[in-house]
């Protein structure tokens, strides 16, 4: 038995077919047989004005840092360099390199829209941490609301689009739009956020330990 | 009944996942899995090869998602057993136990790369090219881990391999463990030990703050300068030997970023957990 009717790289190739171009702050343009990928904001830049790259593996040093050199620990941050291009010959290739510019974007999506995936309410993220962590089991609802409005904003911090409600049938309706609207324009793949990240989580406990030093516990 | 189709034909239609721990802060850190992950990639074993991690992207929850495969080989690249190994990956991946079927999938968790026999290997081989020439005879080789309870079972792990060491016939003047944060201390590295050449090889699975900076400054490679060293990362590792307390001092990088440790990630798919039952139809 096979677990999924098509692969990935199928899926993938389905979403081109259907005029599929952009993820995160990357642009996907048809060259030649295969394809080429972008910054956004360079779309339009004659391509001899942009750093040339071939491999999959390139992508992984592209999206390391950022412009100023600093590390790039989430992949999602609104701060991908530009001034490269990285064609790839193949839909196989594409995908690898997808998955170095936003790990599992183009798997959680698939698994998401499938209905395979089950977001992690954050409440639930945060009751489930152990060790230094089982401390963020402690933030509220409006707590929750709180550390994410601050960390996860979709302009400034992270391009992944949150797909977790607060906590079961408590929707996340305090956010931006954009910060939860899974369905974005038709040529755009959302970069999905199923389940927080650590660096949320890290957040979560700073935010906490504050508050409580605050109130005196 | 026994499975018996774990075998390499079946790899070749499987993935696998490599687990490591990551960081924030240390863009180093997650490196060396990258690089075993593309190795193993190279040698087309697999259908597919996957990292995650806990501190980067892709995390352990999405992992699952960005494989095709049914059959699915889990190695931790981590250097012991403990809180991780334990709890975290198994909570993380939601295993069953040593295997796992889930949603039509078969997954397989194989113990840490650290703790397998075969890292015996890695040491003898990075003990030999660090200090080409010098008889192993006239060599103190220093295995150096964290201590404490931070690094969990590691100090199991480097006793083990200590033992391995001074069994194998390599035929070390002598072989011991010390530590960071516990005794034997690593601060003492020349009354622990007495050949006039010392090897110091830390058993971590990246370099980063505690090989770049912390060891070295146990060891006396350089002063008490935090961000110096790491402002040069390998540096400390190109000046051997260092002339030191009246020996010759050899310091290597961690051992996890020895290109042979995807051999070792391939040891412990090799030793995958059997299923004890066959799977449900
Ligand atoms: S929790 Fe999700 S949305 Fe928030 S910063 Fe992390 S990856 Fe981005």
């Amino acid at each position: 038995m096979t677990l999924h009717p098509k692969s990935l790289t199928e899926e993938l190739a389905d979403w081109l077919a259907q005029g599929g171009r952009r993820i995160g702050e990357i642009v996907i343009l048809p060259c030649g047989e295969g394809w080429e990928v972008r910054h956004v904001d360079d779309a339009e830049s004659p391509a001899s004005s942009l750093t040339a790259h071939k491999t999959p593996e390139a992508a992984r040093e592209i999206s390391k840092y950022d412009a100023a050199g600093q590390y790039r620990p989430l992949k999602g941050a609104p701060n991908l360099v530009h001034g490269w291009r990285l064609t790839l010959d193949t839909t196989a290739a594409l995908r690898d390199a997808l998955d170095f510019f936003y790990p599992a974007a183009l798997g959680n999506w698939v698994a998401f829209t499938q209905g395979r995936a089950t977001p992690s309410p954050i409440r639930e993220t945060f009751a489930r941490q152990t060790g230094m962590y089982r401390i963020t089991g402690l933030l509220d609802e409006d707590d929750c609301r709180a550390v994410v409005a601050d960390n996860c904003a979709y302009a400034t911090n992270c391009r992944r689009r949150i797909a977790w409600p607060v906590a079961a049938g408590v929707p996340f309706d305090t956010l931006p739009p954009e910060k939860t609207n899974l369905e974005p324009a038709p040529d755009e793949m959302p970069v999905l956020c199923l389940h927080a990240c650590s660096l949320l989580v890290a957040s979560a406990r700073t935010y906490i330990k504050k508050k409580r030093a605050a109130a005196g516990q | 009944m026994a499975d018996s189709s774990v075998s390499s034909s079946t790899w070749r239609d499987a993935a696998l996942v490599i687990l490591g721990h990551g960081s924030t802060q240390n863009p180093d850190s997650s490196t060396p899995t990258w690089q075993h992950a593309d190795e193993l990639r190279r040698r087309g074993l697999f259908r597919e090869v996957q990292c995650a991690f806990w501190k980067e992207e892709p995390g352990f929850r999405e992992v699952m998602h960005m494989i095709d495969s049914d059959h699915v080989f889990v190695v931790p690249n981590f250097i012991s057993e403990g809180y991780f190994t334990r709890d975290v990956l198994p909570r993380e991946l939601e295993l069953q136990g040593p295997v796992t079927h889930a949603g039509g999938r078969t997954i397989r968790y194989c113990d840490p790369v650290g703790i397998h026999p075969s890292m015996t290997r890695l040491l003898l081989k990075r003990a030999a090219e660090i200090a080409p020439g010098v008889p192993p005879s006239e060599i103190s080789l220093v295995i150096v881990g964290h201590g404490t309870s931070l690094n969990e079972n590691s100090t199991a792990a480097i006793k083990s391999q200590v033992e391995l060491i001074r069994a194998s016939g390599a035929g070390f003047g002598e072989v011991v463990d010390a530590y960071m944060e516990e005794e034997p201390l690593i601060a003492r590295w020349d009354e622990l030990t007495t050949a006039p050449n010392v090897v110091v090889v830390p058993f971590f699975i990246a370099d980063g703050l505690h090989s770049y900076e912390d060891i070295p400054v146990l060891l006396g490679l350089t002063e008490n300068s935090p961000g110096a060293i790491s402002a040069n990362q390998g540096e400390v590792f190109r000046r051997n030997p260092y002339a030191l307390r009246g020996r010759q001092l050899f310091y290597s990088a961690a051992i996890g970023t020895d290109e042979l440790m995807a051999d070792v990630i391939m040891d412990q798919v090799a030793a995958a957990p059997q299923e004890s039952t066959s799977p449900a139809a």
